[in-house]
């Protein structure tokens, strides 16, 4: 036995370590702040590396086999069950580290340790997402990563954070009564909600699934609410404007993706209506955030709808039944997480209108030349990995007849052509060339007695370690189109557990499920 | 069947109409009604599915048969599924106290500082502010006084 096989007994403790990590911090932060402030400042971090570190050194562990948990005794109210396998560790270390990446200190912050605490919160609810053993445990975790986000959004302290929140609290109660409804209709008819106890009530009899597939559909449509897919997704606007980048970032980026992830263990092919619901809503929201990038007039705006078009077509992946949808879903979304992460590093400097980045590229070539490279592997240019991802999901959708088939892939299609669109109005704007108009401005301004000065490559500009991270992904994309091979190989192994889990013999190609 | 029907009826309208009055009422200071029928009516539904997981009476059995609804009973791991069902009740509670507590802080919040609840004008201030850093704060409107030329030097970034 080597120091770190998974055969060890303590493997459940090093799990119970990496959940409690987040919370124990949050909790100890006030008390570290009185006895030292840079102690609290750092102790936050900290925390999420040593996270992020058990994380990986239980990595091999699972590999070996799933570590399985239940916090509380058999039979409590309140018992937390608990699945670590290959998928769900990787997904709480990428959590760990995107809340990292967002992890910036900004002079004017009212109450720090407060705003730590918050992010902390939100950190225990990705990682207890990304874990969770089944649904009513997702649930649960997606309701904390919403109040963490909203106190998050408070403490902003803005008048729009302020109204933002109250559009998330309104929207959130909905979302809340639609999943807890739907929650309660599964648990009298399924023995648990687990991925096994769920395949179980979808290979029952028809006649007792009515209830079943009813609950199913409320809770997609209830967690729909709080991933922020479109219809329902009135909150996002508002907090769009009022929130941060960083926590935009998450809210937008690992909130629905680890979602999604939680309701497609559950998916049985079709045979539960949540699979209908989930493809509905994944391609409208792809329409919308593509339509949305169109439309948008500010950079963080253009990020929201992005993230939106992309969860949608995730949403779609994780809908279909065969493992081809369940693997391009997944390719999908590690790749949306890794660009949506640099794009935001970037809004944390582009908070303004769009065309306050006319003729950019020109002045920040280097950021420019990423930029374009990232929007290239958004919208699917081969050889890069996004065109890979989307035409996997493409030849998924293709793989089955009928109308309804069609109409989803020729929708997907034209998701793609309206953001390759957007992208390329924004790209129009940031290579153009210097503006008459600015000059008369310019002129005009002097003639008033204020000079208008351009300051704004150098106030766009992101510090240094921000530009790091985009060349960082920028070159990992590269390494990942040259090596398309190996990297296809290990997400294989990634889609392996989550296969497992979905009930065998719903993949039939001739239709839905 | 009358009754059992108005049992399971309850919930259902008290649901309803929270979430039709969050939907479409306006006012905020109402939302926290709405909010308060949702959580007993989640409440009470979560009470008789446990009733009726439990086997306590026909009713919850005919009830559903009213709407068309046939439920198949799950003998195995009862215990479970009825300790989850508190669960569910317990969490509804705490995360609508929780929800409801936020919303009233936001709202004290909001009349200390605008001196008015009403949408339209919290929606109005929200936009002009957004209007504002969006106008003013944004970095192309930036005016100082130099003589300064845009090159790529100012950024660090060379071609």
């Amino acid at each position: 036995m080597t120091a770190w096989d998974f055969t060890r007994p303590d493997a459940p403790l090093l799990v119970l370590a990496l959940l409690l990590g987040p919370p124990l911090a949050a909790l100890a932060l006030r008390p570290v702040a009185v006895l030292s402030a840079r102690g609290a400042s750092v102790l936050g971090p900290l925390s999420l590396v040593g996270c992020a570190l058990l994380g990986a050194a239980l990595l091999p562990v699972v590999r070996v086999a799933p570590v399985q948990l239940a916090l509380g005794a058999q039979g409590a109210p309140l018992e937390l069950l608990f699945r670590v396998d290959p998928l769900a560790l990787v997904l709480a270390l990428v959590s760990l580290a995107l809340v990292l990446l967002n992890w910036t200190r900004r002079e004017d912050d009212f109450d720090p340790v407060r705003r730590d605490a918050a992010l902390l919160w939100l950190t225990t609810g990705l990682v207890g997402l990304a874990l969770a053993g089944d649904l009513w445990v997702s649930w649960l975790f997606v309701e904390l990563c919403i109040l963490a986000t909203a106190a998050l959004l408070v403490q902003e302290r803005s008048l729009r954070s302020l109204v933002a929140v109250l559009g998330v609290v309104r929207w959130s109660a909905v979302g809340t009564v639609l999943a807890v409804v739907g929650l309660g209709l599964l648990q009298i008819t399924a023995a648990s909600l687990t991925p096994a106890g769920l395949a179980a009530v979808a290979q029952g009899s028809a006649d007792g699934d009515v209830l079943s597939r009813l609950g199913f559909g409320l809770l997609v449509l209830g967690l729909a609410v709080k991933a922020g897919l479109f219809p329902l997704n009135a909150w996002g606007l508002a907090v769009g404007q009022a929130a941060p980048a960083r926590v935009l970032a998450l809210l937008s980026g690992a909130v629905p993706a680890l979602t999604l992830v939680a309701l497609a263990r559950v998916l049985s092919g079709g045979e539960l209506a949540g699979a209908d619901v989930l493809r509905v809503v994944g391609i409208l929201s792809a329409l919308a955030g593509a339509f949305g990038m169109w439309r948008a007039d500010d950079f963080p705006a253009f990020l929201m709808q992005l993230s939106l078009a992309s969860i949608g077509g995730i949403a779609v992946g994780f809908s279909l039944p065969g493992p081809a949808g369940l693997f391009a879903a997944l390719a999908l979304l590690f790749h949306f997480l890794l660009i949506q992460s640099a794009l935001f590093v970037l809004a944390h400097r582009w908070r303004g209108r769009l065309t306050d980045l006319t003729a950019i590229a020109w002045r920040m070539p280097w950021t420019a030349a990423v930029l374009v490279l990232f929007a290239a592997s958004l919208v699917g240019v081969p050889p890069l990995p996004g065109f890979w991802a989307k035409l996997m999901l493409l030849m998924s959708l293709a793989e089955y007849q009928g109308a309804e088939a069609m109409l989803v892939v020729l929708a997907y299609l034209l998701v793609t052509a309206v953001e390759a669109a957007a992208w390329l109005r924004l790209m129009r704007i940031g290579y153009a060339r210097a503006a008459k108009d600015s000059a008369a401005a310019l002129q005009e301004d002097a003639a008033l007695g204020v000079v208008r000065v351009d300051r704004l490559p150098s106030l766009l500009r992101s510090g240094p370690w921000a530009r790091a991270y985009q060349l960082l992904v920028a070159v990992l994309l590269l390494v990942a189109t040259l090596m398309i091979g190996p990297v296809a190989e290990d997400l294989n192994r990634l889609v392996v557990p989550l296969l497992a889990q979905r009930v065998s013999g719903c993949c039939d190609a001739g239709g839905w499920g | 069947m009358f009754i059992s029907g108005l049992v399971l009826g309850v919930p259902v309208v008290l649901i309803s109409l929270g979430g039709v009055g969050l939907l479409w009422l306006r006012d905020p200071l109402r939302w926290l009604t709405a909010m308060v029928l949702i959580q007993a009516g989640g409440l009470l539904l979560l009470v008789e599915l446990a009733a009726l997981h439990a086997g306590i009476g026909p009713w919850p059995s005919e009830a559903l048969t009213l709407f068309g609804l046939h439920l198949q009973p799950v003998a195995a791991a009862a215990e479970g599924s009825m300790a989850r069902l508190h669960g569910l009740g317990l969490a509804v509670i705490l995360l609508g106290l929780a929800w409801q507590v936020m919303l009233v802080a936001v709202l004290l919040v909001l009349k200390q500082r605008t001196g008015a609840l009403q949408p339209s004008r919290l929606a109005a201030l929200a936009a002009a502010e957004w209007q504002a850093i969006l106008g003013e704060e944004s970095p192309a409107k930036a005016k100082v006084p130099t003589d300064a030329k845009a090159s790529t030097s100012a950024t660090g970034e060379h071609s």
